[in-house]
């Protein structure tokens, strides 16, 4: 069978209770399917990455594992981060930037798109 | 294969909508269902709207419970659940935006 | 058309879990298969059997089941998102030492794999979130 490629989109921000954890984990179960796995943080999402080292709410620390997963790739809005004054420079992830029209092109790429 | 954009909610400053148009490719869908529908009724829309072509969609069901019929920009086509599952069937992949 | 559906709000604060079997539905009288519907999030709140709906509001819960087991429709609900929210069958209940058992069948305890495979499966897959 054909590896899918299979796009989480995390849009929303850690304060959320559960969802942010439970969309990591699945995120990462998604991830040892041997699929096309990548993950795309926008709009609020961003926030997902930062967070003090003690924080309850964010799962920064756990997203930064990402790349000790099989996600193949992680990408961050440009336009959402630069929205927030935030800069790539600012995350503790390896990430690649897309502009508007990168995310556009990541999205029609998909076969699956999963959010949060 | 075009994409099916799901719209579910609205936020008053609208950025569900301007999220999801900013995401979404010409020639790709749009459905409003459940309080997405209200974002056919903004001043924001017709803004919003103007940007790539999209084809637009409400779900009849959803607008008429919250009484926008005949309410709704003309951009927006309302279509049944029948109808929703064949704009499933006709696109991939789909992705869902919510607030 | 195989077409997989995924559902994120609770019966309670989100419209996802009436929207998705509308939707379903539709999917099956146009002649298509149901994968799989996969709750997680809030959404495994539809699986307790102890929600009492009151007699004017709809109970989603018995629908679900009903249209479920007249259909033979998988109804599977994330085991980390329901014992997380206390929604537990018989095994759960006894693993964990809970008083009782709450999940309504013919929902049905899965883990997220089984939400990877109808990702990786399914023709389709829509997801009703919160």
């Amino acid at each position: 069978m054909n590896r899918r490629r299979i796009l989480y989109v995390i849009a929303h921000s850690p304060g959320r209770g559960a969802l942010a954890r439970e969309t990591l984990d699945a995120l990462l179960v998604g991830a040892v399917f041997d699929q096309q796995v990548s993950v795309l943080f926008t709009e609020d999402g961003i926030f997902q990455l930062l967070g003090g080292e003690h924080s309850a709410v964010s799962i920064a620390r756990s997203f930064t594992a990402l790349s000790t997963y099989d996600v193949d790739s992680v990408y961050v809005d440009e336009a959402s981060l630069a929205q927030r004054g935030l800069s790539l420079e600012a995350l503790p992830v390896a990430a690649s930037p897309l502009t508007r029209a990168g995310v556009r092109e990541l999205l029609a790429a998909q076969d699956v798109v999963m959010n949060d | 294969m075009a994409s099916l954009h799901i719209i579910n909610s609205h936020a008053a400053n609208g950025y569900v909508l301007s999220r999801c148009i900013a995401s979404a490719t010409s020639g790709d869908a749009v459905l409003l269902i459940g309080d997405g529908v209200y974002c056919a009724v903004a001043d924001l829309f017709a803004l919003a709207v103007k940007r790539p072509k999209l084809q637009w969609f409400g779900l009849q069901a959803d607008a008429d419970a919250r009484g926008l019929l005949g309410r709704l920009a003309d951009t927006v086509e309302l279509i049944d659940d029948a109808r929703f599952v064949e704009l499933v069937v006709a696109h991939q992949p789909i992705v869902t935006w919510s607030a | 058309m195989n077409i997989a559906i995924v559902v994120h709000g609770s019966p309670s604060s989100s419209e996802s879990t009436f929207a998705a079997l509308r939707f379903a539905r539709a999917a099956l009288a146009g002649g298509h298969h149901i994968h799989r519907v996969f709750f997680y999030h809030d959404a495994v709140h539809v699986a307790n059997a102890y929600a009492v709906a009151p007699q004017d509001e709809t109970d989603i819960t018995r629908l679900w089941a009903e249209f479920a087991s007249a259909n033979q429709i998988e109804l599977a609900v994330c085991v980390a998102a329901a014992l997380r929210r206390g929604v537990l069958n018989a095994d759960e209940a006894e693993r964990y030492s809970r008083a009782g058992a709450n999940l309504l069948p013919p929902f049905q305890i899965t883990g997220l794999g089984q939400l990877v495979e109808a990702a990786i499966t399914a023709d389709r897959l829509v997801t009703f979130a919160a």
